[in-house]
């Protein structure tokens, strides 16, 4: 005992010289806004023990939980009121458009209150590159700007990455097979992986439970990206995303660029609406119109960009304002194709006073599947459409639980037949013992990081934010908080999203020596009291 | 009308207002912006403002409280925020699965509380007292989410006698028509809340029963029934219970809101689309226009029981007005 107190003694001796260096201002404490601890705990743990990880660093770290949604969201999105947030965005295929996790965030422009670059990241080079991957039509070509982009935030380190979330959902491979099975982010509940669904118990029905109800199938008011998936199964799109991030024609034949803020689209011959009328250009020119007009909730934000669209034959040509290939993925990798002979006048057959109260449930759409009925609080009905080109293989009836224990009590027994609803770590384990059920993964394209704010003196520092991408405990959030149902990702675009991720990039080590080292070679420097300062 | 009866109306009526005035503030007084919770910040901002506008939300709040009290007085309850449909036709869709559920469970409960409240009272110090007080305080007192579960897990997974929840078989009744609720597979889904439902609510009849019964015991007129020679299942029934129906009776329709209340967790445990389970999910997701109107109807069948119990008073026992 006396002799570890002498230790001490001697190495706090042999500090003694360091704190004389540290001449620059104490880097003040760090408002860290993140996630309340009782009902987001493995947010809020991630976010300590990223803070516990920095203090080692000499940085004081104060976490400020607020409740979510609010006040959390508008100090997060609207008012920026943040040293550095805990981030979480939800992943999806539409998300699989490398702009949205990269230019979308970083761009200077989108800086402003509600847009996405809540950090006020500016980088000269990010903006020049996002000008120049915007206005590139052919992917193979854009991809390479992506790269170079992903490169520049690596290097910038805008913020924090810790990590990608997976999702197990499980099925009954003795009523339904998956074959080829597409990890995709929405998992089972991709249309990828829908249209593959096949029953084995000779009803050509396919029971899905999930706990997610429609909210809207009116493609004027829907806000949910869940919504929106169901909306694809009924109604087709001129391009979906595909299972690795790469956009597939679909209703499209083809996609061809004119110039920088022109492109056309060739639209198949072979489609119909199910009541029987065939499926025209002149169909897609009024869809995107009509959303425009009618300011449509989820695609306003991509249709302002839309300034004409003309018809030649089955040759649709889309004029933008400013160049986008975002535009592509965003806009017609998601709006759904609208009969215009139903639409036009809805409002003279139905006597609503706006499109907007619709509530389009008796669905007129040319899809792989045709609405049967929904029963709000119960269930949905999907009947394959038997003559689309994607040859649905199952009818899908889609069950409404209450609450998750249920669902996977209900599954485990045979009642249905899949879970949409990713399953809780407890009941993963009891399932690997089930010889019936087939779990499967769906790693997300979302992710977790902790994002600077570069207003704040502290994160304006470019050489910290470099160090601090040493001091990120990966293994320890993805095992203990996150039970390991994570991955670590080297960029915003993460490896799930496999057409896009720049495969070069590394993986920043955790060695927090590292980090002190390029703290010193900036400058920086300890007091005393182990506490960072500034360079002189 | 007598001045009493206008007087308890009267009441009644402030009662509501002053209870959805206070819902109304105390849904908007969390910290921050409370559109927040409505509009998510991280939408497109132009879409923010269509859907402040479409809801009404960019009006200041004593604006936005005199439209919604002046809307209420017509009988529109406005739209929901997350589905932009009129709540009333939300409700309305779920109200009748919990009516089934919840009222007929009541009335069972109270039937069985009150007979075997009523034997075990009369029979006083029996083991079978004993056992039945403790059992009812204990099924009382757990929480019922836990006991749906332990009755799933038990009845419909362990020996597979019911389904696991819904209201009937997926597929099976795309109409949703009378002759869903007549099939033997409404009936074959509704008994395990039922059951459920109707065991965790027998507590407090039958404890209230049990003591009004101990309370005639060695009455005068309990006496001279026994010393008429009358069998002692006809003082019983006829003498001792029908004069400790009083408290019963009036008790059953104040509890009507609560029961309706107390249906949201056993629909959600049970996957059953009534209102309960609507109120949990609007509750989550901020819409306040579905939740004011659930709680509000809430409120109103506690107020309309309370006044139903005092006419049954006043039936039953005169002496109430007069004095």
């Amino acid at each position: 005992m006396k002799r570890l107190r002498m230790t001490v003694c001697a190495a706090s001796l042999m500090l003694a010289p360091l704190s004389a260096l540290a001449e620059g201002a104490i880097v003040p404490t760090i408002d860290f806004l993140t996630w309340p601890s009782t009902k987001y705990q493995h947010y809020y743990e991630t976010s300590a023990y990223l803070a516990e990880s920095w203090a080692e660093l000499g940085l004081d770290v104060k976490l400020n939980p607020q409740p979510f949604p609010a006040p959390m969201l508008g100090m997060w999105f609207t008012d920026h009121k943040f040293d550095v947030v805990m981030s979480v965005l939800s992943g999806s295929s539409a998300r699989f458009e490398p702009d949205f996790f990269t230019s979308n965030q970083f761009v200077s422009e989108n800086s402003t209150p509600g847009g996405m670059n809540v950090g006020s990241f500016s980088n000269a080079k990010v903006d020049e590159l996002t000008v120049k991957q915007r206005a590139i039509y052919d992917v193979d070509a854009r991809r390479e700007v992506i790269f170079e982009l992903q490169e520049v935030l690596q290097d910038e380190q805008p913020e924090a990455l810790l990590a990608y979330v997976v999702n197990t959902t499980a099925y009954n491979k003795e009523n339904v097979s998956v074959e080829n099975y597409e990890s995709t982010p929405e998992g089972l509940r991709s249309i990828w992986n829908l249209l593959k669904m096949e029953s084995l118990d000779g009803d050509d029905r396919v029971l899905l439970g999930w706990t997610i109800d429609q909210d809207s199938w009116n493609p004027l008011t829907f806000k949910t990206l869940e919504d929106l998936d169901r909306l694809g199964l009924v109604y087709d799109r001129l391009l979906v995303v595909g299972p690795s991030g790469k956009p597939e024609m679909w209703a499209a034949q083809s996609l061809k660029a004119v110039d920088e803020t022109t492109f056309e689209v060739v639209l198949r011959d072979d489609l119909m609406f199910s009541d029987g009328k065939p499926v025209t250009a002149e169909d897609v020119q009024f869809t995107f119109n009509y959303l425009k007009e009618n300011k449509a909730v989820y695609f306003q934000q991509y249709l302002d960009n839309l300034e004409d669209i003309t018809v030649d034959g089955q040759t649709i040509r889309f004029k933008l304002a400013k160049p986008s290939a975002p535009f592509v993925s965003a806009a017609l990798g998601q709006v759904p194709i609208l009969p215009k002979h139903i639409w036009s006048n809805i409002l003279e057959e139905t006597g609503l006073s706006k499109p907007h109260d619709y509530r389009n449930t008796t669905i007129v759409g040319s899809g792989p599947y045709t609405l049967d009925y929904w029963k709000e609080g119960r269930e949905i009905s999907f009947k394959r459409n038997a003559d689309h080109f994607m040859k649905p293989k199952a009818d899908l009836l889609m069950v409404q639980f209450g609450s998750a224990e249920i669902l996977s009590s209900a599954l485990a027994k045979g009642d249905i037949d899949i879970s949409l609803q990713p399953l809780v770590p407890t009941v993963i384990d009891e399932f690997r013992h089930f010889d019936q059920l087939e779990l499967v993964q769906a790693q997300s394209n979302g992710y977790m990081s902790a994002r600077y704010n570069i207003n704040s003196e502290v994160f304006a520092n470019k050489a910290l934010r470099q160090a601090l991408s040493h001091a990120i405990p990966r293994d320890a959030i993805i095992e203990e908080v996150l039970g390991g149902d994570a991955g670590p990702t080297p960029s915003s675009i993460v490896p799930s999203n496999g057409f896009w991720i720049n495969p070069d990039l590394e993986l920043p080590a955790y060695d927090l020596g590292m980090a002190r080292q390029i703290l010193t070679d900036a400058g920086f420097s300890w007091d005393s009291d182990g506490r960072l300062h500034f360079p002189e | 009308m007598s001045s009493f009866w206008v007087r308890r109306l009267w009441q009644s009526a402030l009662t509501l207002l002053i209870m959805l005035t206070l819902m109304f503030f105390m849904f908007r007084m969390l910290p921050g912006d409370p559109t927040a919770t409505v509009i998510s910040p991280a939408l497109y901002p132009k879409a923010q403002e269509t859907l402040r506008i479409q809801f009404g939300l960019d009006k200041p709040l004593w604006e936005q409280y005199l439209v919604y009290v002046k809307n209420l007085a017509v009988f529109d309850f406005g739209l929901s925020f997350h589905t932009g449909r009129p709540v009333a036709d939300e409700i309305s869709g779920r109200l009748l699965n919990t009516i089934l559920l919840v009222f007929p469970s009541m009335i069972a409960a109270y039937a069985l509380g009150a007979l075997v409240g009523a034997i075990v009272g009369w029979r006083r110090g029996s083991k079978l007292e004993a056992i039945l007080v403790f059992l009812s305080t204990a099924l009382q007192s757990a929480p019922v989410f836990w006991l749906s579960m332990l009755a799933i897990l038990f009845f419909s997974i362990r020996l597979d006698l019911f389904p696991i929840g819904h209201i009937v078989s997926p597929g099976m009744f795309p109409e949703e028509n009378w002759r869903m609720y007549l099939s033997m597979d409404f009936l074959h889904h509704l008994a395990l809340p039922f059951l459920v439902n109707t065991l965790y609510q027998f507590c407090f009849p039958f404890l209230l029963m049990r003591s009004s019964i101990l309370a005639t015991v060695g009455e005068d007129y309990i006496e001279l029934a026994k010393m008429k020679g009358l069998t002692d299942r006809r003082v019983l029934y006829h003498h001792a219970m029908r004069n400790s129906l009083l408290p019963l009776a009036t008790t059953l329709p104040m509890t009507l809101g609560w029961a309706v209340a107390g249906s949201v967790v056993i629909e959600t445990v049970f996957s059953w689309p009534g209102l309960g389970l609507l109120m949990v999910e609007a509750v989550g997701r901020s819409d306040y226009p579905v939740v004011q109107a659930a709680f509000l109807l809430i409120a109103v069948l506690t107020v309309v029981g309370t006044l139903i119990a005092d006419l049954l008073y006043t039936l039953l026992d005169p002496r109430i007005v007069n004095a």
